[in-house]
């Protein structure tokens, strides 16, 4: 499952950077460059996806004051930015389900940040942790425990600990150079060689 | 236009006619391509509208007539002209009304200079590129005080094409942009442009080097709010080595940066990497570094053993840091310190428990410990486990063996592009290998010395002296190439 | 405890009335009780007081003659108040039998100074206020004797006297062009210099004897000389350039000199060598080497069981044990006019040089015992190993957890590839760099004064 929600994400970072360029010509082609509340915040959202959280930070810098206070998401969006500047997981899972919602056109981008979110953080247990207890793990991905557990169960080669509470996660294998080399791969190398001949 | 008939005869105001002769003058001027009598012209006419300008309806000497600046005045000249086939006119035209101009039109005329530098004709307006470029900072500047930098920023990359002959060429309007999207608290624009290595610097920016040094500064500030340190630290770097032989304001400013990225992106690796290349101007190191005290001692206690040292520094220049505006940098450093801090660690502990992790980098508890590892761990620079149950840290190796295929591809990918950089240089060797004064002195040096001398390409290529026999790009080099035998003086170029 | 006067070990040659291991500040120079370094080259920082020698200062003073003898004791009397007042009169006293009358002069008013600083308080309070310092305050004023003004006189014009006979002399020698006349003229002319205390008139008088050098023997002694008020002068490079000319004398070289005195040349000039670079803080490794390899060096070690028995300690691997006894004589060592300043580095590389000599066997080492072994805590043993392992002293990681020290061998494979990745990439920001500064000098692009003068706004910040 982890594998799964990892090659999703991946796949989805070369259509989020042509709409990231999407919004970033709309805002600047707008009429004044003010552009509207919705492109702001996907094009936020869309930051913090791409992890580039600093832009994310400088655009809510540059809204302006009335912006800020007519368009309420804006600045929920911007309490995710700053948790996740932060490194503060719990506090970004909090505000990506807020109540009220966030406004339909930003819910499938909020969706697919918690998912990122959350995968980036089991991996990010799974590489830094050799036990960690169940409800801290339940925080980092931010689920209840009960499902944090089915979660973590799901992985291959974790093992829980119900007397003690604790997981142990287990770093997933490093893919080794498993292919002999193509074709293609031999030119390549030949290139190199003559090049280096030529020096 | 004006001016002819101011001088000849009174009027003071402009008169359609008279313009749209001068538009004609300078039309055919350029069909001919005589650059020389169209420079004369050209500022003839800009020094007379000026005169006039600075002598509104109102005023003194102009007789009742109403001067451009007056509403709607230089509009008409303005309708007169077609953006494509004026566009060198209009630069004049524009440039000295924007100049001149009160509040109350400006708006309609920046309005106007935004959209004339998206669509002028590139080929006209790089007759005089420096007219052009001065327009440019001059909207570039207006824009800052309107308070609304980020409409700027398209019209000014659209600018920026028109000025440039190949795609890596450095103009002095890229500093605008970039002093603008700072301005504008935005990146996206100048992303793309601040990727580029730049191979070449158009006329207008090598006449007026402070706008290389602001895009070097500003495009590194740029890089920064974005925690781009290591592109950052380059181009704080070149705006620092930029040769010089007096003092600049902006390099100044600029190596204090230069001190600050280079600890925080490089904090981990060796003291050395705080030198600077050799070729850097001897300005630098003599009247720049001297001033720059409260940095150079942050270096020190970056790198002494004591953790407090730093701090203390920190606190002693506060103010220094603060006015300079640094101070973010500067607690960038700080928590720098600490990363290198346990990233030293991880070089000389197997295991370590989280409390003594934190008191050795000096963190206030072991949570604190904790949380700083998961991030570094994320971020690939250490390699540990954390194990919760006894509060320990396990540093491993380096778990990757560069075995995999992703590593393969890496390397390829960077063995290409250095390829590229060599045909590059290579290109560029033979540029100067081909020039006939190169060609002419080598040979002197050879048989001078009695030795032929293979000259390493980078070195042969710091002489090269600018009058345009190894550039030929423009029409300067005409009229200066019978400058080129600048090596009568005999002097050996390089020792 | 106080055994023979503790020397450093290339020192021990100095009976012989080797005056080269002295210090002196030329009297014009600061006042040598002022400035607290001054010594190296280098800036050194101010050295700390030392409270409780264990050196018997009369016994350790028979060592040296001349020059030397005063400034050691002008040293200790600065950096040793408990010993101040016994140093200076000794000073006082030896200065008497030479012709320094300023130095006289000088060491008389230190001895005026350091008593009144140390009876005056005594004397303020009326008598009978402080029992014990009493006692010592009002004895030792009244051993003080008064300035001899007379004597000062004497000295002086016995100076001038004879310095105009040595002149004379040394013009008869020269009008008669009897080369080896002249040259001992000059090198008499020298020594009366140095025992005035004038060392560039000393200096000039030695160098000219060069010229007059006939053979091999001559040339050594007179860069003998030269050296000699070189290391008063604390001229380290002309030191080492006058040890490598005496060393490159065929003589010298070809061991045709007779034999004792050959070898006690030998020894000075690598004296003298091993003092300049340690001037110059480099060169402990090498003494040590040296001191082992060299078989006469167990010789002189016999003069001085403590430091024996301090490198046996070392190389028996006993290394709390030799720790402790260098502890112990840190005092002393401190009161050495060269040593001082560089005791405490030596101190740490001669410890560093243990623990990295304990480990070098081990793939897995105990914390707990090297600590014992080492007179440490657990902690600061932990310290010391990190910035070994960071120095690359050590290659070894510490397990904090299991308190062990465990060797560790680098994969060569991914650190080249670590290495190389590293490098390719600097290698190729180093080439865009230098492709933009190609461009830069093409365009003539130099930042200039009159540029910057039209520079209004400067390049500060619009935005922050």
């Amino acid at each position: 499952m982890q594998l799964s929600v990892l090659s999703a994400v991946e796949g989805g970072a070369m259509a989020f950077q042509a709409e990231q360029e999407r919004l970033e010509r709309a805002e600047l082609e707008a009429p004044d460059c003010q552009a509207s509340a919705s492109v702001y915040a996907q094009l936020m959202l869309i930051y913090c996806l791409q992890n580039d959280l600093f832009q994310a930070k400088l655009l809510w810098k540059r809204l302006s004051e009335e912006t800020k206070r007519e368009h309420a998401e804006l600045a929920q969006i911007w309490t995710v930015v700053k948790a996740l500047i932060q490194g503060d997981g719990p506090a970004a899972f909090r505000a990506l389900n807020p109540t009220p919602a966030l406004p339909t056109y930003t819910q499938d981008l909020a969706q697919k940040l918690i998912a990122n979110l959350r995968a980036s953080n089991m991996e990010a247990v799974a590489r830094s942790y050799a036990s960690i207890s169940l409800s801290q793990f339940a925080v980092m991905v931010g689920l209840t425990e009960e499902a944090a557990l089915a979660l973590a169960l799901s992985q291959s080669g974790w093992r829980h600990d119900p007397t003690e509470g604790a997981l142990y996660p287990q770093e997933p294998p490093r893919s080794a150079l498993s292919q002999t080399p193509s074709q293609a791969q031999l030119r390549q190398l030949t290139n190199f060689m003559s090049f280096l001949e030529k020096q | 236009m004006s001016g002819v008939h101011r001088g000849g005869g009174g009027a003071g105001g402009v008169a359609p006619a008279h313009w749209e002769q001068y538009l004609l003058h300078v039309r055919n001027l350029s069909a001919e391509g005589n650059v020389a009598k169209l420079k004369e012209v050209m500022s003839e006419a800009q020094e007379r509208l000026a005169r006039c300008l600075d002598q509104p309806g109102a005023g003194g000497g102009a007789e009742g007539e109403v001067g451009p600046t007056a509403d709607g005045e230089w509009a008409k000249l303005a309708a007169m002209m077609d953006i494509q086939e004026h566009s060198l006119a209009m630069v004049g035209l524009l440039s000295v009304c924007l100049r001149k101009s009160t509040n109350d039109n400006r708006e309609q005329l920046l309005n106007s200079t935004a959209m004339f530098l998206s669509e002028c004709n590139g080929e006209q307006i790089r007759l005089f590129p420096h007219i052009f470029a001065q327009l440019c900072h001059d909207y570039a500047s207006h824009m800052i005080k309107r308070g609304k930098p980020i409409q700027g920023i398209l019209p000014l990359t659209k600018a920026v094409s028109k000025i440039q002959l190949r795609d890596k060429m450095l103009t002095s309007v890229h500093s605008d942009i970039c002093m603008l999207c700072l301005s504008a608290k935005i990146f996206a624009p100048a992303r793309d442009l601040l990727n580029v290595d730049f191979t070449d610097i158009s006329e207008d920016a090598s006449a007026e080097c402070k706008y290389i040094l602001l895009y070097f500064y500003y495009g590194g500030m740029l890089l920064a709010t974005v925690k781009n340190f290591a592109r950052a630290l380059h181009f704080f770097e070149i705006c620092v080595t930029i040769p010089a032989v007096a003092v600049s304001h902006i390099m100044l400013e600029a190596y204090k940066k230069f001190i600050l990225v280079a600890l925080i992106d490089q904090g981990g690796k060796a003291k050395e990497i705080m030198t600077l290349p050799k070729y850097t101007s001897y300005v630098v190191s003599k009247y720049l570094q001297p001033l720059c005290s409260p940095y150079t001692e942050l270096i020190t206690s970056y790198y002494s053993n004591d953790l407090s040292s730093l701090q203390t520094t920190i606190n002693k220049y506060a103010d220094t840091y603060e006015s300079d505006s640094n101070s973010g940098l500067v607690d960038q450093v700080l928590s720098s310190q600490t990363k290198t801090n346990i990233k030293r660690l991880t070089k000389t502990f197997l295991t370590l428990s989280l409390n003594e992790l934190a008191v050795r980098v000096g963190l206030a508890n072991s949570e604190e410990a904790e949380k700083l590892v998961v991030k570094m761990i994320q971020e690939g620079s250490i390699h540990a486990k954390i194990s919760q149950k006894d509060g320990m840290v396990r540093f491993d190796n380096n778990p990757e063996h560069f075995n995999s295929s992703e590593v393969l591809e890496t390397l390829e990918a960077k063995i290409t592009r250095c390829m590229a950089l060599d045909n590059q240089l290579q290109s560029l060797t033979e540029v100067i290998e081909t020039n006939s004064d190169y060609v002419k002195r080598s040979g002197a040096l050879a048989y001078s010395a009695g030795a032929t001398s293979k000259e390493d390409p980078a070195q042969s290529m710091s002489f090269s002296n600018g009058s345009g026999a190894v550039s030929g790009s423009g029409p300067a080099a005409a009229s200066s190439s019978s400058s080129g035998p600048a090596m009568g003086n005999g002097s050996v170029p390089y020792s | 405890m106080p055994l023979v006067p503790s020397v450093e070990p290339m020192q021990i040659d100095a009976e012989d009335g080797n005056e080269n291991m002295g210090e002196f500040r030329t009297p014009q120079a600061q006042d040598p009780l002022a400035g607290g370094g001054g010594g190296g080259g280098a800036p050194q920082p101010p050295l700390a007081m030392v409270e409780n020698p264990t050196l018997d200062l009369e016994t350790y003073v028979q060592g040296y003659s001349g020059l030397a003898r005063l400034s050691r004791l002008m040293f200790v009397a600065q950096h040793c108040p408990c010993l101040r007042l016994e140093a200076l009169k000794l000073a006082l006293q030896y200065v008497m039998s030479t012709y320094n009358t300023q130095m006289y002069a000088q060491i008389h008013r230190k001895l005026v100074e350091a008593h009144n600083a140390l009876s005056g308080p005594g004397s303020d309070s009326g008598p009978n206020a402080n029992l014990p310092d009493l006692a010592a305050g009002s004895s030792a004023l009244e051993k003080i004797p008064p300035l001899d003004q007379v004597w000062m006189d004497q000295k002086a014009k016995k100076a001038a006297l004879k310095l105009e006979k040595l002149d004379t002399d040394l013009k008869n020698y020269k009008s008669n062009s009897i080369k080896e006349s002249i040259r001992r003229g000059h090198d008499d002319l020298g020594d009366h210099f140095l025992d005035c205390g004038d060392l560039s008139h000393a200096l000039k008088c030695y160098s000219r004897a060069r010229d007059y050098c006939t053979s091999g023997r001559h040339v050594i002694q007179m860069c003998l000389n030269v050296i000699k008020v070189s290391i008063y002068l604390r001229n380290w490079s002309h030191v080492i350039s006058y040890v490598n000319k005496a060393m490159s004398t065929p003589e010298f070289s070809e061991g045709t000199m007779k034999g004792v005195d050959s070898a006690s040349i030998a020894t000075r000039l690598h004296c003298a060598y091993g003092l300049a670079e340690l001037a110059n803080a480099k060169m402990w490794e090498r003494t040590e080497r040296q001191v082992i390899s060299s078989s006469s060096f167990k010789l002189f070690l016999e003069l001085d069981p403590q430091l024996r028995e301090i490198i046996f300690n070392f190389y028996e691997s006993k290394y709390g044990k030799c720790l402790k006894l260098l502890e112990e004589c840190k005092p002393n060592l401190m009161l050495d006019i060269y040593l001082a300043f560089h005791v405490s580095t030596l101190y740490t590389m001669i410890r560093n040089r243990g623990l990295v000599q304990y480990f070098s066997p081990f793939l897995c080492a105990d914390l707990k015992l090297m600590a014992s072994c080492f007179n440490t805590t657990l902690l600061d043993l932990e310290d010391e190993l990190m910035t070994l392992i960071l120095d690359g002293q050590i290659q070894a990681r510490i397990d904090s957890h299991n308190k062990a020290l465990y060797a560790q061998d680098v994969d060569q494979r991914n650190a080249t590839f670590e290495k190389a990745i590293e490098m390719g990439q600097m290698y190729e920001r180093r080439a865009q760099l230098l492709v933009f500064r190609s461009a830069l000098l093409k365009n003539n692009v130099i930042v200039k004064t009159n540029s910057r003068s039209s520079n209004n706004e400067q390049g500060d910040p619009v935005v922050n």
